[in-house]
């Protein structure tokens, strides 16, 4: 079969690899019909995160039909359902999938000892993303292997298309979780730095949660133009001054909820703090460029909340803990708990309330993605979100 | 789109690769760069001006102070505009034939010039050619940019994930059941104070602050 294949950075290539086989009783393969690239895969594109090795299969938002199940999956799953694959792999079985806390599964990280020397407990496995999440091959491909299938794989209807349905493998419920771990008020303002397709889907999610004022920050004019499509305010941080403006929209008290959807490879313009990050990263002394962060907890309203679906993947320096403290803010973050919001999206998606195929930009065939790597991470050609057909 | 292809090494297989060279310089970064570039324009300018005569020394040209002196005000000229102007384009431009004249100066004044004075500037002028060349094709790769990202951000003008309208969509998920674990736990959910105004949730605040023009609130 055809699929993208991590070399090295900034090298993904569209080879002939082996189709997957079941390798487990639970498991099931899945002939993919769309397929995306997630803007976290851009940090392995960069090679900013470690732990990938060349050969690697990239991709964790997918979907398509099943073509075979093994036979401990096959309650759950038949020949021909259309599903919608997560991209945390989940057992349904352990303590933390118990509680419905689906992407820290303390049993699908096949390579759970290599994480626990990096992060100390073990988190979910994930499709394409590392060996440090088990080292799964991604779903940027014609066929998927999926673990713990008869639990990992949201079944679709065959009503709606797969641009409206795709994105519940990620960026949709990544934005939603964003979203309502800010437990939203009606009286809130929401900032959300990023207007990439998760900070979009954090917009969308703040206005249906009924936020009174969703403040959207970003540098690109396009990305910049569908957040306020979608009902928020917007700050183009190369224009204007992002305290400035979000101190006149709240008078001066700071947004009361705060969303980083940019994660550990924020650009900003020359600030002090930015221009150090860069060296650091450079120099291999930190890994994350923080400035959001640091720009998030100076500027909300003390007591607000900070909610973190962006990626990060080690060490942050110079962060403000005096602040966080002294402000009494509240930190939620972590991977998304796919499998928690996705039957409440489907239904919304299935009544007409929104439609998430809005931030879809591009359509290729699958042996184009390496060159959509580059376009989506350089924002070229207006480029928001990218859709692959294997 | 300009993707290579190609076979794999076993011939079964289409390999297929970026081709999309990396920016030389980061987006949004190319208007400081110039702007850089003019300051360094005015520095040298100055300079050109104050101290022609060791210069054309340096450089084999003596008897050219004049035009030192000239290619000194060229410069403060230049940097002027880069600063000054709204396009930098053309002014980075002017830098690109100003450095070729000055490569050209150079290497008439070459057989006059000491060993050492000659090669460090032929280096530095090279070294300065160089970023010019960097910043002028950045300028241009910017504003193609942003040509696209204004015709993008018309078109995305009206893309919208509300087939209802933001307004009616607005709060239609209010329904939804927040997690307990994601919730603000009821003991530390903002209270309003008896006695100290109410503005719901707990974001009020006093009522001599609320009444304060100067302390005029958002959320009250």
């Amino acid at each position: 079969m055809r699929a993208l294949v991590w070399h090295g950075k900034e090298d993904i290539r569209c080879e002939s690899v082996p189709d997957p086989r079941i390798e487990h009783p639970r498991d099931a393969i899945i002939k993919v019909s769309s397929c995306a690239i997630c803007g976290s895969d851009l940090h392995l594109y960069d090679n900013v995160i470690p732990a990938m090795r060349p050969g690697d299969i990239m991709g964790h938002e997918c979907m398509g039909e099943v073509v075979e199940v093994g036979p401990e999956a096959k309650g759950s799953l038949k020949v021909g359902d259309r599903v919608v694959i997560p991209f945390t792999i989940t057992c349904g079985e352990c303590w933390q999938c118990r509680r419905g806390n689906w992407s820290l599964c303390e049993r699908s990280n096949r390579n759970g000892a290599m994480q626990e020397k990096v992060f100390g407990r073990v988190g979910a496995g994930l499709f394409g993303y590392t060996q440090l999440t088990g080292g799964y091959p991604g779903g940027q491909a014609e066929y998927l292997r999926v673990p713990f299938a008869d639990q990992t794989h949201i079944k679709v209807p065959s009503t709606l298309s797969d641009e409206q349905l795709l994105f519940l493998s990620d960026i949709l419920p990544t934005g939603w979780q964003g979203a309502v771990q800010c437990d939203i008020q009606p009286e809130d303002t929401v900032a959300i730095w990023g207007a990439g397709p998760v900070g979009l889907m954090c917009v969308i999610s703040a206005v249906m949660l009924g936020a009174k004022q969703v403040i959207s920050i970003d540098r690109v004019p396009e990305r910049l133009a569908l957040a306020q499509a979608n009902g928020a305010i917007t700050i183009n941080f190369d224009e204007e001054s992002v305290t400035e403006r979000i101190d006149a929209l709240t008078g001066r008290k700071g947004p009361e909820k705060c969303i980083d959807a940019v994660g550990m490879e924020a650009h900003a313009t020359a600030t002090l703090d930015s221009v150090y990050d860069r060296v650091k990263q450079a120099v291999m002394l930190t890994s994350d460029r923080i400035h959001v962060l640091r720009e998030m907890i100076y500027l909300a309203r003390p007591g607000g909340i900070l909610s973190i679906p962006g990626v990060y993947g080690g060490l942050a320096d110079k962060f403000p803990m005096g602040l966080v403290m002294n402000k009494g803010l509240t930190i939620r973050t972590g991977q998304t708990h796919v499998r928690r919001w996705t039957d409440d999206l489907l239904r919304r998606i299935e009544e007409g309330q929104f439609d998430p195929s809005f931030v879809i930009t591009h359509t290729v065939p699958l042996e184009q993605g390496p060159e959509m790597y580059a376009t989506f991470r350089d924002k070229r050609d207006g480029c928001v979100k990218v859709v692959l057909k294997p | 789109m300009s993707a290579t292809a190609t076979r794999d090494r076993k011939g079964n297989g289409m390999r297929s690769r970026s081709a999309h060279p990396r920016r030389l310089v980061a987006r949004g970064s190319a208007g400081r760069m110039a702007g850089g570039l003019g300051w360094f324009s005015i520095g040298l300018g100055v300079a050109e001006i104050a101290a022609a005569r060791p210069i054309a020394r340096a450089l084999g040209l003596r008897g050219a102070e004049a035009l030192i002196r000239a290619y000194g005000v060229r410069e403060i000229v230049t940097g002027l505009g880069i600063l000054g102007a709204t396009d930098r384009r053309p002014w980075i431009r002017g830098r690109v034939a100003g450095d070729a004249l000055d490569l050209v100066t150079l290497l008439a004044g070459a057989p006059r010039a000491s060993v050492a004075g000659f090669v460090t500037a032929l280096g530095s002028v090279a070294t300065v050619t160089l970023f010019d060349l960097v910043c002028a094709e950045a300028l241009r790769t910017e504003e193609s940019d942003r040509a696209g990202s204004r015709r993008a951000a018309r078109a995305n003008a009206s893309r919208t994930a509300f087939p209802r309208g933001v307004e009616a969509s607005r709060g239609i998920a209010r329904d939804v059941t927040v997690p307990q674990d994601v919730r603000i736990p009821d003991p530390l959910r903002p209270q309003a104070q008896p006695g100290l105004g109410d503005a719901g949730q707990g974001h009020g605040e006093p009522r001599e602050a609320a009444n304060d023009p100067l302390r005029s609130s958002h959320s009250a």
